[in-house]
Order: structure tokens, then sequence, then C-alpha cells
């Protein structure tokens, strides 16, 4: 008789335990959920820019014409067609596909680096995927056996890595402070600028054209097999990245505490920058300089969704999309009948942020 | 479950912190306090054997040597709690300790995890930071979750730099009592970096004492807290004596030169 009383005591107390125990990690539940809805809704806001984005351009083709055309395109005139399917939805995706890449870039890069002030613009990385980008404009390396089309994208990826690991050693030297890391990083783009400002000088006028065009930053020759490449590389790169969603998670909490749980922070840092250098270098490589994306991106996605990075990476990722998505209709809205680049637009909006985030989060983060 | 520490040399590449430490080898479920003044390598010891920097010697625990362990088993048996706090950054504290099991503790599932977060939190008393931003805490706070993250991830070797430095006195005492009754419990190890004699001396089982010559004594608590050690390793003149409940605590005279 005591032995039953006991043992459902004993039972008692395992419920109770297991009730209590569910308590916490329910509420932590329902936060979970509270943040994969509002990746949805991301996802949601993306859809809707891409659709707004394809429905404006000098052709006046409203909303409802134009989802009729993409879900019948068989029904279109020739020209409608046209201006649809291979001038404005390349266009709108790849706004989209370039603008998720450089989130993702940057929100990895600032997690690594652990400065907020990170991104693959102020580092430089984008100035040194350009200058890789003028040097294959300027001279010809198709004797190596590669196309253009490829060897515009590794000749960018090749100077962004040079980049990225420069940064990463001085920060390993200098120590990671904000402010140094940053200035370095304004000094070398300063410097590569010059660096392409001579190619500029030496080019012939064609290639000095696709230079400029580079350097502005411009959706215009978005193509579908463009797009496809930079969705690849974005995908691959985006399923790389979960491999570390937890280490930069754990990351977050400090270096020494990363370290101390067991994390190589060294070979954590030295790959999320390959993948950085490789995000960078194709979204740029066929829209030429966008800045402020990567930057902006991933402060929008932590106030929305916190650095868990299960949810920071890909909200990163989306900000990033709906940013350069919105960008890319501001560049068609803003003066009827003219395309602004788009990296212009970036900028514009981009200079102020970058202001405001130097102001305010670059102190308490130094 | 041993730990013992032989011949060993700590510190930096440019630099020898603390050279041939010999300690008598350390039982299962005891805490040793590790002190002395600033500078004199208690964290450099911790951190060489949490293997975050090289050293030389033999350190073995459960009769295997560290540096040959598998690092899976190592990881595993490790629980190195730095002196640096968890930075304040927009991570709730659950976020913060549930990610540290994720990323090292493979072999825990998604139950045992949420139930040993559960146990920590509660007996830690901090189940209402849980869903709090760590932007939000105060320091002390912080260190709390970082001891949460410790201790979720039940390790056989504690080691933990000045885990009380942040804290307020019911938090010190908390955090205290804690670390004791789970090396009693589990038969985990406590190696404590302190610079709070008086708690050493409550809740610890031996005392390590370094001072700049290395290790200057090893044992139970009122057998090395001499006024003769304590004027050897902090330059004070003090004393040990016995409150009115009968523990023992120190009373620091005055500052000597040293």
């Amino acid at each position: 008789m005591t032995e039953l009383t006991e043992s459902a005591a004993n039972e008692a107390e395992v419920n109770n335990e297991a009730g209590g125990g569910s308590k916490l990690a329910s509420d932590y539940r329902r936060f979970v959920l509270k943040r994969s809805i509002l990746l949805v809704v991301m996802m949601l806001v993306a859809v809707i820019s891409l659709l707004w984005d394809v429905s404006t351009g000098p052709a006046e083709l409203g909303l409802f014409d134009v989802l009729a055309g993409l879900i019948q395109p068989d029904q279109l005139e020739a020209s409608t067609r046209v201006i649809i399917w291979d001038v404005r939805l390349p266009y709108a995706l790849m706004a989209l596909v370039v603008g998720a890449c450089l989130g993702l870039a940057g929100a990895e890069m600032q997690t690594v680096l652990n400065n907020p002030l990170a991104s693959p613009f102020t580092l430089g990385v984008g100035a040194a995927a350009t200058l890789g980008a003028s040097l294959v404009i300027v001279w010809d390396f198709t004797w190596l056996g590669l196309s253009f089309t490829y060897l515009l994208p590794l000749s960018a990826f090749v100077f962004a890595t040079a980049a990225s690991l420069l940064i990463l050693a001085l920060s390993r030297s200098l120590g990671a402070n904000v402010h140094t890391v940053v200035l370095f990083g304004i000094a070398l783009m300063f410097g590569l600028n010059a660096v392409v400002g001579l190619l500029q000088f030496v080019a012939d006028s064609s290639a000095l054209q696709q230079i400029v065009f580079w350097t502005m930053g411009s959706l215009a020759r978005a193509s579908m097999e463009k797009v496809t490449i930079v969705s690849s590389v974005f995908v691959v790169c985006a399923i790389w990245s979960t491999v570390h969603l937890w280490s930069l998670t754990a990351l977050r909490s400090g270096e020494d505490q990363a370290r101390s749980i067991g994390i190589n922070v060294e070979r954590v840092r030295l790959v999320v920058l390959l993948r950085v250098s490789l995000l960078t270098a194709v979204a740029l490589a066929f829209v030429g300089e966008i800045g402020f994306i990567g930057l902006v991106g991933p402060h929008i996605a932590r106030m929305v969704l916190g650095e868990d990075h299960r949810f920071f990476l890909p909200g990163s990722a989306l900000a990033g999309a709906i940013l350069l998505s919105l960008s890319s209709i501001a560049s068609k809205a803003l003066i009827p009948g003219v395309i602004l680049p788009v990296g212009i637009v970036t900028a514009l909006v981009g200079i102020p942020l970058f202001i405001s985030l130097i102001m305010t989060r670059g102190r308490e983060y130094s | 479950m041993t730990l013992s520490i032989q011949h060993m040399d700590v510190g930096y590449r440019t630099r020898r912190v603390i050279t041939d430490i010999n300690l008598p080898p350390i039982e299962a479920g005891s805490l040793v306090a590790v002190l002395g003044p600033n500078a004199v390598g208690k964290s450099t010891l911790l951190k060489s054997i949490a293997g975050i920097i090289k050293y030389s010697g033999d350190v073995t625990f459960e009769g295997q040597t560290l540096s040959s362990m598998p690092r899976h088993t190592f990881i595993r048996a490790m629980g190195y709690l730095p002196q640096t706090l968890p930075q304040a950054t927009t991570l709730v504290a659950y976020e913060l300790v549930f990610s540290a099991c994720r990323a090292v503790r493979t072999d825990l599932s998604l139950a045992e995890i949420e139930h040993s977060i559960d146990a920590v939190f509660k007996r830690l008393g901090i189940e209402s930071l849980a869903l709090r931003r760590l932007a939000e805490m105060s320091g002390g706070q912080r260190q709390m979750v970082g001891l949460a993250q410790v201790l979720v991830r039940q390790p056989k070797l504690l080691l933990l730099d000045e885990p009380t430095s942040a804290l307020d006195l019911h938090w010190q005492l908390n955090v205290l009592e804690t670390i004791r009754e789970e090396a009693t419990k589990t038969g985990a190890i406590g190696l404590v970096a302190s610079h709070d004699l008086n708690l050493a001396l409550r809740f610890c089982d031996q005392l390590l004492i370094l001072n700049r010559d290395g290790v200057l004594a090893m044992g139970a608590p009122v057998d090395v807290l001499t006024p003769e050690n304590l004027r050897l390793a902090y330059g004070i003149e003090g004393r040990v004596e016995q409150c009115s409940k009968g523990y023992p605590i120190v009373l620091a005279d005055r500052a000597i030169a040293v």
C-alpha cells in the first residue's frame, strides 16, 4: 500500500516536472511561431513587391494585365509578351535575387565580424568585386577557356574573396573594433576605386561604358539566364548556411562565449566570409555595384525577427530582396519615362540610413 | 572520475604565466576554488584546461589525457564559463542557451534539451528572464544566463571564471549553492576562480592558492587559508575567524608592502 502511494507520488512529481518542463518550452514555441508568421508576412510582401515591380514601367500595363499575362502568356500580343516576359520579369526577379544575396551576405558578415556596420559594401568587398569585373572587361581573358558570362563573376569572386580575407586578417591583428574595421573598409574602397579609375583611363570606349555601368549598378541588362545563375548560387549558399545556423546564433552571445562551448570560431568565420564573397560577387556580377542593401537589410531583419539565425538569415535575405525590389520600383517611378540606375536609388536612400546607424548602433557596440 | 594535473605549464607564446603545476588528484564531486591576486594566472589556468589556449604537461580526466580525447567527448565533458559576460544583443536568454546546446550537443534530443533548460532556469530562479533580450538585461542577469548556458549542457568538468563577479549577495549565494549541489549530485568536478575568499571558504572543498611563484598551496580551506598564505598571496595582513554561526570568515586588516 505504502509502495503504491509512493509510486503514485513519484508519478505525480514526474508529471509535475513534465508539466513545468513544457511551460518554458511552450512559451518559447509560441515565441518561435510568432516569428515564423512574421517571416511568412515578409514573403508575402516580397511577392507583392515583385508583382508591383512587374506592373511598373513606361508601357501602360495595369496590374491585372500583368497578372493575366503571367498566368496565360499565350493569350498575349507578341509585343506585350516581350515586355512582360523578356524585359520586366527578368528585371524584377533580378532585383529580388540580388537583394536576397546581399541581405544574406550582410547578415552573415555582421555576425562573424561582430560588427553592426559590416556589409559587403561598407567593407570594400563590393569595390573589390568591381575591380575584378573591370579587369575582365578591359582585358580579354577568354583564352582561359571560359565564356565572358562566367569569367566576369569568377574574377569578381576572386577579388571579393581577397578583400574579405584582408578584412579578416586585419580584424584578427587589430582586434575587431567596430570603427577600425569600417574605416579600413572605407580606405580599401577608395584605394580600389582609384585602381578602377586607372583601368577606366586605359580602357577603350566600349569597355569604359561597361565599367561605368558596373559602378552605377543597374538592373537593365537582366535576363532569365542571369537570374538563373544568381538564384542558383543563392540557393546553394542559403542551404550551405544552414550548417552554421546554430553556431552563428551562439556566436551572437560573444566570441569568448562561443569559443567556450567548443565552437571553432576562426573556422566558422573563414568559411562564412568565403560564402559572403561568393554571394557578393555573383550578386554584383550582372548588375554592378549596389550599395547599402547588405547593410540595411540585416538591421531590418534584426528589428523584426531578432537574431536567432534560423529566422535572422532568411529574414535578412527577404528584407534585402524587398528593399531592392522597392528601389527598382522607385527607379522606374521617380521620373516618369526614365529608368534610373538602381544603384543610385539605393545610395540615395541608404546614405541617411547608414549615417543614422553609425550614430546610434556604432556607439552601442564600441 | 578524477582530474589530475602534472607538470603543467600555462601561458602564452611569448610569456609563461605559471610553470610546473603539480596538483594532488581532484576527486569526483569536489569543488576547488582557484584563488590568488590579479594577473597571477587563474583565468589562464582555466582557459588552458578548457582547451582554449595551449599548454604543456599532463592533464588527465577520467583516466584520459585531455589533449588526446576525441573532440566531441572533450566538448561534452567541458563546461567553461568565461569571465566576459554574454554580450548585450537582441538574442533572448532561451535562444542563447538553446543554440549553444544545438550547436555542440547534437547527441541530445529536443525533449532532453527542453527539459534540461527548464530545470536549470528553475533552479537558478531566472525563468522570468527566459524570453527577455540580453540587451535589456543588467550585467548580473547576463552572467546568470551565461551560467545557465553552462549548466544546461550538464558538463562533468565545470570551469567557472569568476561566476559571481557581477552579482549581488542574493545571487552570489544562489549561484554557489547551485554549483555545490550540482557537484554533489552529479559528481562533477568544479574549478571556480574567485576573489571572494568567504564564499570560497564556505562552499568549496579545497582551495588552490596561486601567487607569482606558481602554486602557493592547495588543500582544505581551513588548512591553507592561513595569515601567512594571505600575506604571501595577496600582500595583506589578515585573519581567519569563526562567525557566530560557526563558519570561518576571512578578515583583511590592511595591505602591506610586498
